[in-house]
């Protein structure tokens, strides 16, 4: 509607990079809407209870030991032997992680651990009355945490998520009671592995039953090969886990190490009992020989399946042993993939049922569809299952943390990104209403809208944000003023009704407040009364308060004749009816009145494609009172003719006399 | 045989089991690592013995390199044990003219080659009790004596007059040896006890006072025990032991080992602290060892000089090797 020629370059230009970007909020809103969130309630979050061991020795001691425990399932002679059972020898730094396992017996389950060697936080604070030296030397402590298997195959915990977990529980003295972990959601898919490859070589190598070590990775941290230990376990049946010990790092000179998978800087003199592989360094493993054939179909089926494999052997929680006759079973028994909309629907009924752990292994499985490009080529059938089943509804049962990783995968299913408009209006269909709660929070967070319209639509939908806060983090974020109210005007008629007063509003209120001459992009846009027209068709109230509004703005409350002609200026656009209903509304005097309906008369004749005609008739009656026009270029005075008529007349009367004399 | 990934060379000599080793044998905090840490320093101090150091697989390598950034870069003392270590190191030395053969018609001189595996094997002192690291640590600590054929047993004179635990220490280990190992009443190890710390400035002064120390006529004149007076001093210094049950350590060691196979050395991993302006032991200003302030940890102050450490571990690698042939 509005060129974008008539807009100062620099605006324009800033206007196409926002496009690339998308709207997006700045950190203080995001904030914001953190806040705005419940936390988790805990009876639907996920927990776990830990026992625990803190190892190490006080300042005055010598000696290592178990320094206080719980007063669980383990003892302290329990705790001592497993810690030193998976001792991984000098590390050459701290922190580092160890995950183990620990069998059933003696009235107990089968339990997985997992161990944090670190040296005590030089804080205070931080460091649970824990001395950093003894003698001299740096004490490395050991915190174990140890959870039931059942619980942690339940919920799907992996080993990163306990960590994380647990990390700031610091063991004080005086307590014994074990610890409920809240386990923390993990957010984003993060990646430590080189490649694919590496990940697969080392699940072929676990599965021969050798240990496996990994070498020249000491660029990575300990977090990283933490991760990478937790992405190879994810690529085998959850079930391993009860027989899997791993270290993100161990001493290669430690003699009789308990560690099936662990990182070290050089080979061992252990007699080639350990399959060795390079970090970063592709290398396909032999695995010709005829007694490893069940690993090479399960390296099969892991490539038929791909990124769906995960969830899949998340699922496989019976407990199995690194072995041959249990890995022979275990791929005669491996699960076939499901496929995008299986999974959807086992996700809505999962959601019926209010089944956690259902609805985290579809969410897992779906994140592994979204990685995997073309998996998402069936996107209609997908959003088919989703507005079908309802999947964007709010599900005020599940804690919101689930809620938004459900909506999370759900909408990158149904919808490509940037969001627009039209996607937009899809969800409020499908939900019956606006976006609130937990699908308004990931929609601002973790979706690039595509343009104002929705974006405002979304970050207004309650509990909403305030105009101010909005108007702030749009100018930091670099909008130029115009964009939003030129968007509405260029959209006008393809806005939904119950949109429009929103959109409108916040638009003009955004161009008021951040635009350095907002009078003049408000007379130059027409006042908006064309764009007021489309989007309140009909509705000469909504157009009278907002065009009120405006044209007091620049004039004030009443209208000078002067300011009547500037209204009306025959350049302008059309003069709704509105317009001119406002304008009458804030006519000084009759006089005033009856100028503005000429005006208006005149600007409507101009609009219509009669600009001269209007500009003559305009000039025509303003200056009656002046000389002639065009007195200069008469051929003839008016003087003139009247004397030759007279003449004329005169010689006529002789003529006629002459004549009249001679017939007498 | 696990399979390899493509193209990866094959893992170097996995040979034959493990020749008879080297254990260190010592409580807590005796100076067990950091003696280990210093013998490459000690032999590159004194190259005109002609002996060097090298590590017979990639880990123990760099362990090599890892102790020497440690104490000689970094001036931090090593990592304490966790687990049992097991560092395979050579002693090697090129002796020129050392053999004299008959060559056709006349004697001839010809340079010997000797190369010394040395298994060591460094366990945490706490292992020795199981009660403090568990059975399973305790248990492989006493088959790997059982296995070796030299020990290197600590002996701490600041930590016994502290703590008083060497007695409580050994025996245990010790009696489960001799149950396992013992031929005809005694162990056929041949063991060094490494009366250690004797840069400290009380294990000095005891010196001092007992007259046992000879200053070495080398350019440093570093003071040192010599062998013939060390198990004088040895014996001396547990009386000053907190524990009642020192002074059964000798009897305990005379009961278990042949005498004639104990020697005793008195040793300094750090040695004395040596002004590189003057160049001279200082007896006023020696201290190495810098007590490190909580939470810093303790630091050595500058070079290292080790004191006695080579003689003990080439005397034990000497025997090994020959009792192995």
């Amino acid at each position: 509607m509005f060129p974008a020629a008539s807009e100062p370059a620099s605006q324009s230009a800033a206007a196409a990079d926002h496009r690339d970007e998308g709207y997006t909020l700045t950190t203080e809103l995001f904030l914001q809407l953190d806040r705005e969130q419940p936390p988790d309630d805990a009876s639907t979050a996920r927990c776990v209870t830990a026992e625990w061991a803190l190892w190490g020795k006080e300042a005055n001691e010598t000696a290592y030991r178990v320094l206080r425990c719980s007063d669980g399932t383990f003892g302290v002679d329990d705790f001592r032997e497993i810690i030193t059972r998976y001792a991984s020898g000098v590390k050459e730094e701290l922190p580092q992680y160890t995950v183990c396992w620990i069998p059933s017996g003696q009235g107990h389950q089968a339990y997985l651990a997992v161990a944090i060697h670190e040296l005590a936080d030089p804080d205070p604070s931080r460091s649970g009355e824990r001395s950093r030296t003894a003698g001299g030397r740096e004490i490395e402590f050991v915190r174990l945490f140890c959870v039931r298997y059942a619980e942690m195959a339940g919920l799907g915990v992996s080993y990163t998520e306990l960590i994380e977990s647990v990390r700031e529980h610091q063991l004080r003295p005086g307590e014994t009671a074990p610890i409920p972990v809240t386990l923390r959601s993990e957010t984003a898919t993060r990646h430590a592995a080189p490649s694919r490859l590496m990940l697969e070589n080392v699940v072929a190598l676990l599965l021969t039953a050798h240990p496996v070590c990994v070498l020249e990775a000491e660029g990575t941290t300990a977090k990283e090969r933490l991760l990478f230990i937790e992405q190879v376990m994810s690529l085998l049946p959850y079930g391993l886990r009860i027989r899997l010990s791993a270290s993100t790092w161990a001493s290669s000179t430690a003699q009789d190490l308990k560690l099936r998978l662990f990182f070290a800087n050089a080979r061992r003199d252990d007699g080639s009992k350990t399959s060795y592989l390079t970090w970063g360094v592709p290398q396909p493993v032999d695995l010709s020989a005829p007694r490893y054939d069940a690993v090479r179909l399960y390296l099969s089926w892991l490539h038929q399946v791909g990124s769906g494999a995960a969830p899949e052997l998340a699922e496989l929680t019976k407990p199995l042993r690194f072995t041959d006759p249990d890995i022979r079973r275990m791929v005669a028994t491996l699960p076939r993939d499901r496929s995008v909309t299986e999974t959807l629907e086992v996700l809505a009924d999962s959601l019926g049922k209010d089944d956690i752990t259902g609805i985290r292994g579809a969410v897992d499985r779906l994140k592994r569809h979204l990685a995997s490009q073309e998996r998402l080529a069936d996107r209609e059938a997908c959003r088919q299952v989703i507005f079908g089943r309802g999947l964007l509804k709010d599900r005020l049962g599940l804690n919101p943390s689930t809620r938004a990783s459900v909506y999370r995968v759900v909408l990158k299913l149904a919808f490509d990104a940037p969001l627009t408009y039209a996607s937009y209006c899809e969800i409020e269909h499908a939900i019956g209403g606006r976006p609130g709660g937990a699908l308004r929070s990931v929609l601002l967070r973790d979706f690039k809208i595509a343009s104002f319209i929705p974006f405002i639509l979304v970050a207004k939908a309650p509990p909403g944000f305030r105009d101010q806060e909005l108007v702030v983090s749009l100018s930091q974020r670099g909008i130029p003023p115009t964009s939003p109210i030129d968007e509405v005007a260029g959209f006008a008629a393809s806005i939904q009704s119950k949109h429009r007063v929103t959109v409108c509003d916040f638009a003009v209120h955004y161009l008021r407040h951040t635009a350095e001459d907002p009078w003049r992009a408000l007379k130059r846009r027409g006042y908006l009364a064309e764009t007021l027209e489309a989007l309140f068709p009909g509705n000469i109230k909504e157009q009278r308060t907002r065009l009120h509004e405006i044209l007091r703005l620049g004039y004030g409350e009443r209208l000078s004749p002067d300011q009547i002609r500037d209204l009306f200026d025959h350049s302008g656009p059309h003069p709704t009816a509105a317009l001119e209903d406002v304008a009458r509304s804030m006519a000084a005097s009759p006089r005033a009145v009856k100028l503005i309906a000429q005006q208006a008369a005149f600007a409507r004749v101009s609009s219509a494609g009669y600009a001269e005609d209007a500009l003559i008739l305009t000039r025509g009656r303003v200056q009656r009172s002046r000389p002639p026009i065009r007195q200069t270029v008469r051929l003839i005075p008016r003087g003139t003719i009247y004397t030759m008529l007279v003449l004329l007349l005169m010689l006529a009367f002789v003529v006629f006399l002459l004549l009249t004399a001679a017939h007498v | 045989m696990p399979p390899r990934p493509s193209g990866a060379q094959p893992p170097p000599n996995p040979g034959p089991p493990p020749p008879r080793g080297i254990t260190m044998l010592g409580a807590q905090q005796t100076g067990k690592t950091t003696f280990l840490a210093a013998l490459q320093i000690a032999l590159l101090r004194k190259p005109d013995l002609g002996w060097s150091l090298t590590g017979d697989n990639p880990g123990s390598t760099q362990a090599l390199i890892n102790f020497m950034n440690s104490m000689s870069h970094d001036h931090e003392f090593p990592q304490p044990t966790g687990a049992i270590e097991n560092y395979r190191w050579s002693l090697e030395a090129e002796l020129p003219k050392a053999v004299r053969e008959w060559d056709r018609w006349r004697f001839r001189r010809r340079d010997l080659y000797l190369r010394v595996p040395l298994e060591l094997m460094d366990a945490p002192g706490e292992s020795a009790d199981g009660r403090l690291l568990g059975r399973n640590l305790s248990g492989r600590l006493v088959e790997n004596l059982a296995r070796s054929a030299g020990i290197v047993l600590f002996f701490d004179p600041v930590s016994e007059f502290e703590r008083g635990d060497a007695f409580v220490h050994s025996y245990g280990v010790l009696a489960q040896l001799r149950s396992q190992a013992a031929r005809r009443g005694r162990l056929p190890h041949h063991v060094a006890v490494c009366i250690t710390k004797f840069d400290e400035i009380r294990v000095l002064e005891s010196a001092q006072k007992l007259r046992v120390v000879e200053y070495d006529l080398g350019q440093e004149e570093f003071p040192g025990v010599p062998e013939e007076y060390a198990a004088e001093f040895f014996n001396r210094l547990i009386r000053l032991s907190r524990s009642d049950n020192a002074g059964l350590i000798l009897p305990l060691l005379e009961q278990t080992f042949h005498k004639e196979r104990v020697r005793f050395f008195v040793t300094s991993a750090i040695g004395f602290y040596l002004d590189p302006s003057v160049g001279v032991f200082d007896p006023d200003d020696y201290q190495n060892h810098i007590p490190g302030v909580p939470p810093e940890p303790d630091r050595i102050r500058g070079a290292i000089y080790p004191i006695n450490v080579i003689e003990p571990v080439l005397w034990l690698g000497r025997t090994v090797a020959r009792t192995a042939r």
